[in-house]
């Protein structure tokens, strides 16, 4: 579909709404994605959706309204347009401040992300030969479920607003990856994969077929592990797993609209109040967080956020002192600040959210031989499998696919069923090691829920493995 | 909205040249308002349609979808699934898409939920802030109005249409120590009392207010009909559907027949009970059978869908999931009913001589070990400290991980007050009541 066909309809509601309202913006989104697994030798899902329309957003005397239709005809815009006003006026009846926003520069530009071979055009046989080989190569006697994914997914959208801005983004994620299962005395799983925006030749880097012999032997070795004993020990956290834990430990408790309370109702808020910034002792002096949507090749990377602000590279963590929160026009206008960019929506029917962009911890000094070998009792934990951490993220539990025991500065037994867990700022305070740049990279993760009505975004986060001290692993349950 | 979806519907069916095909079309409006802080903070509306094909060619089986402005050509849908199918390898165990079958009606569409205006529910959530704010507390929630329509046709001759209306209204209050949560879902909007929602909520909030500090350990609870949905859905996703039954992945393999849960406790999925989101059939176009999954105790069965039916020599209970996930997730119950006890709540709560009263859970995981129903998660939304059967004062939020076949096994008492819990993710409910569960696994507090 080329959006230029519906461009002047758009452009004629946005003049109109200039007259009628405080600030207009309206996106136009499509939507391509195709998903394609392989199970046990058979396709189970060889799925292509493609999906468009638009939403238009309005604030009236200070007070929001959006709505939103797949119709694009000239006619359909300007009675979206006309319903997003009416909701608006509704909303003001129930406001206290008029929201404000915070100043940003018009901006009139295009943004693609790097791709080689474009997903779209790689002929399906060619992708079901790989995961077939994939498949193949994961086959086992003892290995009753193997399960081979790829999954590619395109955005295109043009964002324009009342004060001039008139945006073109395309993005390409490509995503692929693999999972055993294995039954011992219980059900254990072991699993690879990644996404990154990038195009088809991603799959080379991903390397699958590379890593089917480690991914069964390791979930062999899950079935006769043992399961740690509840314990206080200390800990390595190997990079994809401190993906998962940045994103919900420090990724969410930074949305600044969390912190003020919009999501509430939801998912909850967030214990990093105002007054903790700019001096509240997050983690350790190791510990160094940005928000960065500049990355060309992450998930969380972009042109433009959904408000029509630059990408940009903010700190949220320097030396353990929490600094910076990922705000949007709205929200940084509270703080006396411009935008850092980190609104998006995840379709045309969903109003823009505060999402994370790639949370990244900066890598430090250390091998990971010599973070281990520095360990006299601990646990390496890799891979997540379960999750959980309350509403104002304060108390989490996690649990990895896999863990080895750490014995004399030496990773010895695997186990199985391993969880850890505790409370956000003690746990980063108890940072006292991160691996170096060679071990850090961005992990995808194509799934952050948040909002009603829910949204689902594509986020990311660079890490390498760290070493926290004193963590209570394990737990308890006598009858 | 009916002559729209039927009209794109029956021009794709009719120009598939597949062995086999079916036509799943959606059709949604939708509007939703959202407070924070006591005021609206967003107020959306979206219309869609979604439409998903599925072909088939010598047992081989393609799934595209599109929304309807990414449709260009009605006849271009049907050739492309063909081509998808064309390219994918045999499933060996399919043999046809249904046929037709009688389906029972049941109304699940009422004009008076999409009459709600943006206005109306500007005017109920002002009331409420009215009454909330002398109080200290502030006010978030939801309220939402929706309609879907769906209709389901294929060159077996399948051809029905569903449509239903949702409205939920949802209050979360907050003072500066304390949570209050309250629900109500409805398909009709006139039964809504959104004014009680709120009282329930703010009331809540208020006594909760300077929680006090508790140890985690083994609490008997008395549970909301909210925190017992959580726990229920998990379990539907990891267990309750015939594939995972299939691949072994289910908490109830090798235990049919046995007592996986208290003699008190009786689970079923029921498509046609009212306090759940009727729906009389799948997404294949079955009609949907009540299945009794637990019975007094005793683990009976699951649900199935058409190829799992047939894998494993079953009737099929229409249980089906969409076409894109139908292989790879497989059936799973949505209209989920624990037979209601006899039991008042304070019934339950003067059960209990030292324990906690448990409004909600929140960020429920199961996926710790499966095979074992082992759950985490934390509470939420008021919590109470019970002794000698009497609430005595709020406390701070605990962490519990439990399994789930230990936790039922220690079902006391069951509630006589059967709600309908609306699904956070989707719209669908549950049919749920209060539970008495001794020794609960508490395993983590926090600081609120």
């Amino acid at each position: 579909m080329d959006v230029s066909e519906y461009e002047p309809s758009f452009l004629e509601v946005i003049d109109s709404l200039k007259q009628r309202t405080d600030y207009a913006d309206l996106r136009w989104v499509e939507h391509t994605h195709e998903y394609i697994e392989v199970k046990n030798g058979e396709v189970v899902a060889l799925a292509r959706s493609s999906d468009m329309g638009f939403g238009i957003r309005v604030l009236y005397k200070g007070a929001w309204g959006f709505a939103s239709s797949y119709d694009l005809t000239p006619d359909s815009i300007r009675e979206v347009a006309d319903k997003a006003l009416s909701i608006a006026q509704a909303s003001y009846r129930l406001i206290r401040e008029p929201v404000r926003l915070a100043p940003e520069d018009v901006h009139i530009d295009t943004y693609v992300n790097p791709v080689r071979v474009d997903p779209f055009t790689v002929a399906i046989d060619d992708k079901l030969d790989l995961l077939f080989k994939v498949d193949s190569a994961l086959r086992h006697p003892h290995i009753p479920i193997r399960e081979v994914f790829m999954d590619l997914w395109r955005e295109r959208k043009l964002f324009i607003n009342t004060e001039g801005s008139k945006i073109f983004q395309d993005i390409t994620h490509t995503g692929a990856g693999m999972q055993v299962t294995a039954f011992g005395e219980d059900m254990q799983v072991r699993s690879y994969g990644n996404f990154k925006a990038a195009g088809y030749e991603y799959l080379e880097e991903l390397d699958l077929i590379s890593h089917t012999d480690r991914v069964k032997e390791e979930v062999l070795a899950l079935t006769k592990a043992p399961v740690p004993d509840e314990a206080v020990k200390d800990i390595i956290i190997a990079g994809d797993q401190l993906a998962l834990q940045i994103h919900e430990s420090c990724g969410h408790p930074i949305e600044l609209d969390r912190v003020l309370g919009t999501e509430a109702s939801f998912y909850g808020t967030s214990f990093l109040t105002l007054d903790k910034l700019g001096k509240f002792q997050y983690g350790s002096k190791h510990v160094n967080i940005v928000a960065d949507a500049t990355h060309k090749d992450a998930l969380g990377g972009f042109g433009y956020d959904d408000e029509g602000v630059k990408a940009q590279r903010t700190d949220i963590v320097r030396e353990g002192v929490f600094v910076g929160y990922l705000t949007s026009r709205e929200t940084a206008s509270i703080l006396g600040q411009r935008s850092n960019g980190a609104m998006r929506a995840s379709s045309w029917n969903r109003i823009p959210l505060i999402r994370m962009t790639s949370i990244d911890l900066e890598p430090g000094e250390w091998e990971l031989e010599d973070m281990i070998a520095d360990i006299k009792d601990g646990i390496y934990f890799e891979t997540n499998k379960s999750w959980s951490i309350d509403e104002k993220r304060l108390n989490f539990q996690f649990g990895t696919e896999i863990a080895w025991e750490i014995k004399n500065g030496r990773r010895t037994q695997v186990l199985r069923n391993a969880i850890y867990t505790g409370i956000t700022p003690e746990f980063w305070r108890s940072c006292d090691a991160i691996a170096n740049k060679k071990y850090w990279q961005i992990y995808g993760v194509p799934g952050c829920g948040k909002g009603e009505p829910g949204q689902s975004m594509r986020v990311s986060h660079g890490t390498a493995p760290a070493r926290f001290r004193k963590v209570r692993v394990g737990y308890k349950n006598e009858r | 909205m009916k002559d729209k979806l039927f009209a794109v519907g029956e021009v794709i069916l009719n120009a598939s040249t597949a062995d086999e095909t079916e036509v799943l079309l959606f059709g949604t409006k939708s509007q939703l308002t959202r407070f924070a802080n006591s005021v609206i903070h967003q107020n959306v509306y979206e219309e869609n349609v979604e439409i998903t094909v599925r072909a088939i060619v010598d047992k081989r089986i393609g799934v595209v979808s599109v929304n309807l402005s990414a449709l260009e050509e009605p006849s271009e849908l049907a050739k492309l699934a063909k081509e998808v199918a064309e390219r994918t390898p045999k499933v060996v165990d399919f043999e046809h898409l249904p046929s037709p079958a009688p389906v029972r009606e049941v109304q699940s569409y009422f004009s008076s939920t999409i009459e709600v205006t943006p206005a109306d529910k500007a005017s109920v959530i002002e009331k409420l802030v009215k009454r909330a704010t002398p109080l200290g507390i502030t006010l978030s929630g939801v309220y939402e109005t929706s309609e879907i329509h769906t209709v389901i046709l294929n060159s077996n001759g399948i051809s029905l249409y569903y449509p239903g209306t949702w409205a939920v209204f949802k209050v979360v209050s907050l003072s500066d120590t304390s949570q209050g949560y309250a629900v109500q879902c409805e398909l009709d909007a006139a039964k809504l009392e959104p004014e009680k929602v709120g009282e329930r909520s703010i009331e809540k909030c208020d006594k909760g207010k300077n929680p006090r500090d508790i140890e985690p350990g083994k609490y008997d609870i008395v549970v909301e009909p909210y925190g017992m949905a959580e726990i229920l859905s998990w379990l539907a996703w990891l267990g309750l559907g015939a594939l995972s039954v299939i691949e072994k992945r289910s908490f109830l393999c090798d235990r049919f027949g046995s007592q996986v849960a208290s003699e008190v406790f009786t689970l079923y999925d029921d498509g046609y009970h009212p306090l759940t989101f009727p729906w009389p059939f799948d997404f294949e176009g079955v009609p949907k059978r009540k299945v009794v999954i637990i019975e007094n105790g005793i683990a009976k069965d699951v649900v199935y869908d058409s190829y799992t039916a047939k894998k494993l020599n079953k009737e099929n209970t229409g249980h089906a999931v969409t076409p894109e996930a139908s292989r790879k997730i497989g059936p799973i119950p949505s209209n989920l009913v624990v037979e209601p006890g006899s039991s008042t709540v304070d019934e339950l709560v003067a059960s209990v001589s030292r324990g906690l009263y448990v409004t909600k859970f929140h960020y429920v995981n199961g996926m710790i070990n499966p095979r074992e129903a082992i759950f985490t998660g934390m509470t939420r939304g008021g919590v109470f400290y019970i002794e000698d059967g009497k609430i005595r004062y709020p406390v701070k939020n605990l962490r519990f991980t439990e399994s789930m076949l230990t936790a039922f096994k220690h079902i006391e008492k069951v509630g006589n007050d059967l709600t309908r819990v609306g699904l956070e993710s989707e719209i669908g409910a549950y049919a749920v009541p209060s539970m008495l569960i001794r020794g609960f696994n508490f395993t983590g507090k926090t600081e609120y």
